[in-house]
């Protein structure tokens, strides 16, 4: 070998900059070369949101925004979400005489103007009021419909793609929660990446000055582009807990959310959070129970239907509401509480203290993550755990409930430890009371594991009692009393998951039904009698800090007589009144026991509706509360009974459950944002003031269009048709069925709806230029050159192995590019090919392209904008929004927009570079580069 | 620092027993390559070598003396001196499935005999893998390492330095085939045909 031949050791370090240890290297390409090749190709989407997979060495990148045509004669399919689900989206140039000169005076008083007139950001409502059969007719006739009623020039019409109106759009196929959604989203620019953006033509950027001239660009002329809960709200969170939504930005936290097949109540990242300008309209809702939020008008709400937005919620519907309510977060210090001494203490090895710190277990604090899931644990090995010695090492086991267990032991891996599979283990024995008499005991008990040392040392250290409890002295930890209360309540939570009785109900002699006081006993031997009380009252000192009074008393004649001796039985005793039950359901409730926090939740409920009823007579009768127990009220007014009180529950049952709406109203919003989230989890929904609510969707109309079609076709996909597909979101039918052509005529429909929304939008623009200009739109020659929709599904004809096909072209996220003489192409157009515009960034600017014939290889369609490199999550981490926008303003590009954070979602680096994108598609023959226009003005929706 | 989980479920246990895995101490019983083995298919084949080589297989080193060479890889294996026959044969058996993938080894190395704990006299065996370019191309390019993602970094980028060697190489054989003969024919001296050599072959 050469010597100059790189080293093995300088190959590591070069070839593998920023792969990680994944095994991948860079490699230059050498030679790229066109081969002759006729047989078939082939692609496919993975689930994986990457979207990439390796063939042949190398790692590709599997398509995403693309085209697919379907032979709709022999059996081809449609498939919304091969069109994508925003079909409002789309793209629109207009021209002006204006040149850089001009515009530059007046940039930040025409940018502020449109960012006033032409509304922006997720569910913003637009300037055209409609009704419903109004919107009807916008979405059969789309631009035409804007044109006759004034909204723009005839000559527009001709320069839109379908003319601004697909023919056969047929309103009656569009749901009525679609119309809702869509209904006052005419005139808006939405969120996301949709923009208005003021451009700027140069000389340089002129790739073909013939085709330019045709267009009536020259140099330095300015263009226009466009592309189309309240603060306070409690979140409920994985710990119990609930922070205030507008606390949420920018916090790693888990959030509930309910899985509506299952019943379950997970926890789920949080994907993106959005703040966003005030809206006007608000609503108040409220329900029997007296549980109230406020949303605004498009939130949705999980209903017995499914999610609702609140516009159509009626008084008397019922929404799905989770009673518990838990406490606030509070951010915990970062004091430690395990020292390495700590641990030492109990057992000295250096082994066992450098597993726990290469765990991230030592030092121990406050606000470690692993706090809250040890506390839980420390809770429920008080009650139904043993920690003991076995061999040279620890062990401990926990008993409970199977899916209990399961749960235990998924936390119990959080925390980086594995445990046992479930043992069952059979109970068969005998106890004997103080009184002599002796009860046999026979069942079987769930037992799990964990033969790890540090995890037991580690509880050890965090004051968990070992050994047999009724022998040994332990107190309430006493770190407890320093977290804050979030976390005693998970200590709380977990050891009444173990130890604390259900809610139980009884019937009095008089046949008078009433809720049980919840109990939990402590057994100790005589001599140990103080320590256990003492231990009882720390926990009753714990639950006056939720306001929940309670007492200690010893069981007279309870105790039993054991091997070591003979016990006495403690118990804490909770106040059976029903405000005080209320509020240790309500804010504590149980963990590791779903049969307890089932059942506390359906009481809890059942005690809302109760003391609302009593309250309500009360008022009734214009008497204290009080007064309706004794004489002489107490007999024309019978008390609320469980047994008789109907609601409705989920089945299987869960802890959400069914509460009747009896108020909505509107408010006025005092607050400047309103805020929401979009969760990971595919349900798409959390719990926030009790309710469960939906998180935010994109762009009404359109998207929900889509998953109106989406939820039917995977109805009748399998069974009518036959058809299997591995990705829900690909869900189809057959174009010629009944399902495949209402959904064309639907889909129809939505694209109709984003013509019509960039028509007013054109409107909009020409009146803010006519007034900052002072002239007429006409004298200020705004032409538009172009308008194209980028998610759409259109029968277009092709030569397919030397027979004319009716094809189904779905283009999701590119767009349609004939070239020069097609027929569907306007006649101003037949020589040069009917325009592409292509959208970069904010930053780099966009493109116009024309088609080309050897475009009729991808079905003559093309690129829609540059594609994204990075998540909008990683986007936000990276850049400020208000920077951001301080810096493109000392680039000569002046932004306006609603949302920082939406801003930096947007921001130029989170793209593919747009040169090299429209290089690309030239070299690929796709279509053909115009110019080049540079930015000077944004309103970011 | 040595981690290691265990499994406690009896059925697994008995299902890998009757796959073949042998079962108690390694180095003082007969086990063999299970004979399925032989039967599957090349790509299950692989599996089982990858996993095998993902826990016993020396990884990559380069060496010290060459810079662009690797050393040898080496499959370790101990046996007490009784069963030292059985353990040849399960190295062979190794050669023979490593042979299906067009792997060459070298042969079977035998090392200082070492006495265990309990007194029993252990031989310390060694199958050797060629260290060759194009073997090594094979050996990680086609089985790797499972279940180590350390050794199957090493051995991904190994890979492709190798490859890389073997470009410079093919393109060095090109120039001497098309240039050395008139090179002799001129008289030129061996130091200068080399030096034309490498400098033609970085011109590239």
């Amino acid at each position: 070998m050469p010597k100059s031949f790189i080293s093995f050791d300088e190959y590591l370090e070069k070839a593998i900059v920023g792969l990680g240890k994944s095994g991948l290297v860079w490699e230059g390409i050498k030679k790229i070369e066109e081969i002759n090749y006729e047989d078939e190709v082939y692609d496919f989407t993975v689930e994986h949101k990457d979207h990439n997979f390796i063939a042949n060495s190398f790692l590709i990148s599997n398509c995403i925004g693309g085209v697919a045509a379907f032979d709709v004669e022999n059996g081809g399919v449609i498939s919304p979400g091969g069109i994508g689900f925003d079909i409002n989206c789309g793209m629109r140039l207009v021209t002006t005489n204006l040149t850089y000169k001009d515009v530059k005076p007046k940039l930040k008083q025409l940018v502020d103007n449109l960012f006033e007139r032409v509304p922006a950001g997720v569910g913003s409502s637009g300037f055209v009021k409609l009704n419903k059969q109004q919107f009807k007719e916008v979405i059969e006739d789309g631009s035409e419909w804007c044109v006759k009623n004034g909204y723009g020039w005839d000559e527009d019409l001709s320069v839109t793609e379908e003319e601004g109106k697909m023919k056969g759009a047929d309103s009656s196929k569009v749901s009525s929660k679609a119309i809702e959604r869509g209904l006052n989203q005419i005139g808006t620019l939405g969120s996301g990446n949709h923009y208005l953006e003021i451009q700027r033509v140069k000389q340089e950027n002129i790739f073909d000055k013939e085709i330019a001239k045709k267009f009536g660009l020259f140099d330095d002329q300015i263009v226009i582009m466009f592309h189309c809960l309240p603060g306070d709200s409690r979140i409920l969170t994985e710990h119990g807990c609930w922070i205030k939504i507008k606390d949420l930005e920018n916090k790693k936290t888990k959030i509930k959310c309910f899985d509506t097949i299952t019943h379950e109540l997970l926890d789920t990242e949080i994907e993106e959070f959005y703040k966003i300008h005030k809206k006007e309209k608000m609503y108040k809702i409220k329900t029997k129970n007296g549980k109230e939020i406020t949303a605004t008008e498009d939130h949705p709400f999980l209903t017995k239907d499914g999610l609702k937005i609140i516009k159509e919620l009626k008084i008397g519907e019922k929404v799905s509401i989770l009673p518990y309510e838990g406490v606030e977060y509070e951010e915990p210090s970062d004091k430690v509480i395990i020292k390495e001494e700590d641990i030492r203490k109990i057992h000295n090895s250096d082994k066992i203290v450098n597993e726990l710190k290469e765990k991230n277990l030592l030092p121990l604090r406050m606000n470690s993550w692993q706090l809250p899931i040890l506390t839980k644990l420390v809770g429920y090995v008080t009650g139904d755990g043993h920690i003991r010695k076995s061999g040279l090492g620890w062990r401990f086991s926990v008993m409970g409930d199977e899916e209990d267990l399961k749960k235990t032991a998924l936390d119990i891996n959080k925390l980086g430890f594995y445990v046992s599979k479930i043992k069952k283990r059979e109970t068969k024995g005998i106890i004997t009371n103080v009184l002599n008499k002796k009860t046999e005991i026979n069942g079987i008990s769930n037992v799990i594991e964990c033969y790890n040392s540090l995890l037991s040392l580690l509880l050890i250290a965090l004051e968990t009692p070992r050994g047999r409890k009724t022998t040994v002295d332990f107190q309430v930890p006493k770190w407890i009393f320093r977290t804050p209360l979030w976390i005693q309540r998970l200590y709380l939570a977990g050891y009444f998951g173990a130890e604390l009785t259900k809610p139980i109900l009884t019937k009095s002699q008089k046949k008078y039904e009433y809720i049980e006081r919840p109990t939990a006993a402590v057994y100790k031997i005589e001599r140990l009698e103080t320590s256990g009380y003492t231990f009882l009252q720390q926990i009753s000192q714990l639950l006056k800090k939720f306001s929940i009074i309670s007492k200690v008393v010893e069981e007279r004649n309870g105790g039993r007589i054991t091997n070591q001796g003979r016990t006495i039985k403690l118990i804490l005793r909770i106040s059976s009144d029903l405000e005080n039950i209320r509020k240790l359901f309500l804010k504590i409730g149980y963990e590791y026991c779903k049969r307890k926090t089932i059942e506390s939740s359906h009481v809890l409920h059942f005690i809302e509706s109760k003391l609302n009823t009593i309250k309500e007579k009360a008022n009734e009768l214009n008497i204290n509360v009080r007064a309706l127990k004794f004489k002489p009220y107490q007999y024309n007014f019978s008390s609320p009974i469980f047994s008789r009180f109907n609601f409705f529950k989920y089945n299987p049952p869960t802890p959400v459950l069914f509460d009747e709406i009896t108020d909505i109203k509107e408010i006025e919003n005092k607050e400047q944002f309103v805020y929401d989230i979009r969760i990971k989890n595919k349900n798409h929904n959390f719990i926030a003031d009790n309710f469960i609510v939906g998180n935010c969707g994109s762009r009404g109309g359109g998207h929900q269009i889509a998953t109106d079609y989406l939820s039917i076709f995977l109805k009748v996909m399998e069974p009518k048709y036959g058809i299997k597909i591995l990705d829900r979101e690909l869900a189809c039918a057959p174009f010629n069925s009944k399902e495949g052509q209402d959904y064309f005529a639907a889909m129809k429909c939505g694209i109709n709806m984003s013509y019509a929304n960039r028509q007013v939008i054109l409107h909009r623009i020409r009146e803010v230029f006519s007034k900052v200009f002072n002239k007429s739109a006409e004298d200020l020659e705004m032409h538009q050159i172009y308008d194209v929709a980028h998610n759409t599904a259109k029968l277009e004809e092709y030569k397919i192995d030397g027979k004319i096909k009716k094809l189904l072209v779905h283009r999701k996220g590119s767009t349609r590019a004939f070239p020069p003489g097609h027929e569907e192409i306007p006649k101003k157009y037949q020589e040069i090919g009917q325009p592409v515009i292509l959208g970069g960034s904010m930053e780099s600017g966009s493109y116009l392209l024309v088609g080309t014939k050897k475009g009729e290889e991808t079905f003559y369609s093309t690129a829609h904008g540059s594609g994204r490199t990075m998540s909008r999550m990683q986007a936000k981490r990276t850049w400020r929004g208000d920077k951001l926008q301080k810096d493109m303003e000392n680039k000569g590009i002046y932004v306006k927009t609603k949302s920082f954070s939406g801003l930096a979602e947007e921001a130029g680096g989170a793209y593919k570079d747009v040169d090299e994108v429209c290089r690309t598609a030239e070299e690929a023959g796709i279509s053909k580069r115009v110019l080049k226009l540079i930015p000077i003005g944004n309103v970011k929706g | 620092m040595d981690h290691r989980f265990y499994v406690n479920a009896s059925s697994l246990l008995i299902l890998f027993e009757t796959l073949g895995v042998p079962r108690g101490k390694k180095t003082e019983q007969k086990f063999r390559i299970p004979e399925w083995i032989f039967k599957c298919k090349l790509w299950q084949k692989r599996l089982f070598l990858a996993a095998l080589f993902g826990s016993e297989l020396r990884s990559l080193h380069k060496r010290k003396e060459r810079k662009h060479n690797f050393v040898a890889p080496t499959f370790p294996f101990a046996k007490i001196k009784e069963l030292e026959g059985n353990g040849i044969d399960y190295l062979s058996d190794i050669n023979k499935l490593l042979s299906e993938f067009n792997i060459k080894t070298t042969c079977i190395q035998k090392h200082r005999e070492l006495t265990t704990k309990n007194g029993k006299i252990s031989s310390q065996l060694e199958l050797v893998i060629s260290p060759a370019y194009k073997n090594l191309i094979n050996l990680w390019g086609k089985i790797g390492f499972e279940y180590n993602e350390k050794r199957s970094f090493l051995a991904n980028i190994g890979l492709q330095y190798l490859k890389l060697k073997k470009e410079v190489l093919k393109d060095k054989e090109k120039i001497v085939n098309s240039k050395i003969f008139n090179d002799v024919k001129n008289g030129a001296g061996y130091r200068e045909i080399s030096k034309e050599i490498n400098s033609n072959l970085f011109e590239n």
